[in-house]
């Protein structure tokens, strides 16, 4: 393994990793790197006294859970694009980016992975969170590794984000420095 | 060397011409330029928007006829119809622009972000100055704005996020000032305006709705509430923006748990408050954390 791909592993441990390294991780890690994650994991449960699961490698299970899984509502732009009432602009938003947070304890935090619909070429998009709450929101890092798959309904997600951002924009529009310009933000990035 | 002389002389105005050029250009000068530059002054051109890996290009049209504004922006590679947005005085100053109209007299903004000039640059052929806007604490994100040299319109604006990763980039291809002929168009949609508030203006919270957030990032105040029945509000620290909405959970089915989004540079944070039977939302420019932390402090009635 390269050194630069375990400083990436390493930075991503620490919710530090940037999403261009996370990428080349996803690119080019095999089993070996793999093998040197579980081992990262173990040794900061041991650090932390909490339990290890030192033999347990659920990867494999959670791939094939992962493969059979049905696509995302918003995996696809034609489903949900039917006329919202009003608005002349057909309003996909670009490269939307889902994940829920769990309600409950930190430990059960895990922030689902949405792929970006319209790009469909196996690229995760990962929403980076705010380095301070990397502690709680880095779990989503290695979210593909995590059991716990909480399903948020995308459909209706992805409804209330468009209804709101329209909103905000024309609040913000005159707010920015930046005039209508900022209304590209709300109209379809030619996706069909 | 007499004939030496004028080009010494004429060499030394053009010096002396660009030095105090270069000494005008302080940051805040041209900040504070930008806010309403792009208002004040016809042009048009073509812009591009870029999130990830994806771009998409406009026609933008800025036309400024007895101090009223009228702008259109059509896309150009889909099916979106055009938006336009007429009628709006030159004169009608919103709270962001307020901000940083006075920036160079009051020191505020530099509380929350540093300021960086560059020259040299150019962008759609033209001479362009890049400001550097850098967050000073972790609630905000930093921008990159290329500003034209002669009119202080930006030409490129990059939203950057805490680890200077661009989220998302407006960029003109082609920019021309001046417009000729009047901008007419039948069919297209006009964006709302809302009113500027005035009573509420420089206040963390607004007294008519029974909700309010218990925190915003310093330097944030209300930008724009004029209409109550929404039920939202929107704060700004002159550059960045973000929107508080509540709605009633009864026939939304809200989710069970917080859920985070992100477009760009734009991040939305939805938390459920089952215990009200209300669902709120922050939506805006800012880190995630900044939305996630307003959406926490939001205090609603007993």
């Amino acid at each position: 393994m390269s050194n630069d791909l375990r400083e990436s592993l390493s930075a991503l441990m620490d919710g530090e990793a940037s999403e261009l390294e996370l990428r080349r991780l996803m690119r080019d890690s095999d089993d070996g790197d793999a093998a040197y994650w579980g081992r990262l994991h173990r040794q900061r449960s041991a650090l932390l006294g909490e339990p290890t699961f030192s033999g347990m490698d659920i990867s494999a299970r959670v791939s094939s859970a992962i493969a059979a899984e049905a696509p995302l509502a918003l995996a696809s732009t034609r489903d949900w694009r039917k006329p919202l009432g009003g608005f002349a602009v057909a309003a996909s938003v670009a490269a939307l980016v889902v994940f829920g947070l769990g309600g409950g304890s930190p430990a059960q935090v895990t922030p689902q992975v949405a792929e970006a619909p319209v790009v469909q070429n196996g690229r995760v998009y990962l929403a980076s969170p705010a380095p301070s709450v990397a502690g709680t929101v880095t779990a989503s890092a290695a979210g593909v590794a995590v059991p716990r798959y909480q399903q948020v309904d995308d459909e209706q997600s992805r409804e209330r984000f468009e209804r709101f951002l329209r909103q905000h924009t024309e609040r913000a529009a005159l707010n920015s420095g930046q005039g209508m310009v900022t209304y590209a933000r709300l109209v379809n990035h030619g996706a069909e | 060397m007499l004939r030496v002389l004028p080009q010494i002389l004429a060499f030394t105005l053009v010096a002396s011409l660009t030095a105090s050029a270069a000494y005008a250009a302080q940051p805040v000068e041209w900040l504070e330029r930008m806010s309403h530059a792009h208002r004040e002054l016809s042009y048009q051109g073509i812009v591009t928007h870029q999130i990830e890996d994806q771009l998409a290009s406009y026609r933008i049209v800025h036309q400024v006829m007895d101090g009223r504004e009228f702008e259109r922006l059509t896309p150009l590679d889909s099916e979106g119809s055009e938006l336009v947005r007429k009628g709006h005085s030159v004169n009608c100053v919103h709270p962001a622009e307020r901000l940083l109209r006075g920036v160079s007299q009051k020191g505020d903004f530099a509380r929350y972000y540093d300021l960086r000039l560059e020259e040299g640059a150019r962008v759609a052929g033209r001479d362009v100055v890049t400001l550097h806007i850098e967050p000073r604490d972790v609630f905000r994100l930093g921008y990159v704005i290329s500003l034209d040299a002669q009119t202080a319109i930006p030409l490129k604006t990059e939203t950057v996020d805490q680890r200077d990763q661009v989220l998302e980039r407006f960029q003109f291809m082609l920019f021309e000032l001046g417009v000729a002929g009047e901008l007419n168009q039948d069919d297209a949609r006009e964006v709302a305006h809302h009113n500027v508030v005035t009573d509420q203006e420089g206040k963390p919270v607004h007294p008519g709705l029974s909700w309010n957030p218990g925190w915003v990032p310093e330097g944030f105040m209300l930008a724009d509430t004029a209409d109550v029945q929404s039920e939202a509000l929107s704060y700004t620290d002159g550059i960045s923006m973000f929107s508080v909405f509540m709605e009633s959970a009864n026939g939304v089915s809200p989710p069970a748990t917080a859920v985070a989004m992100r477009s760009g540079a734009t991040v939305s944070y939805t938390y459920p408050i089952p215990d009200h039977d209300l669902v709120a939302t922050v939506i805006g420019e800012v880190p995630l954390l900044t939305a996630e932390q307003v959406a926490k402090s939001l205090v609603v009635p007993q």
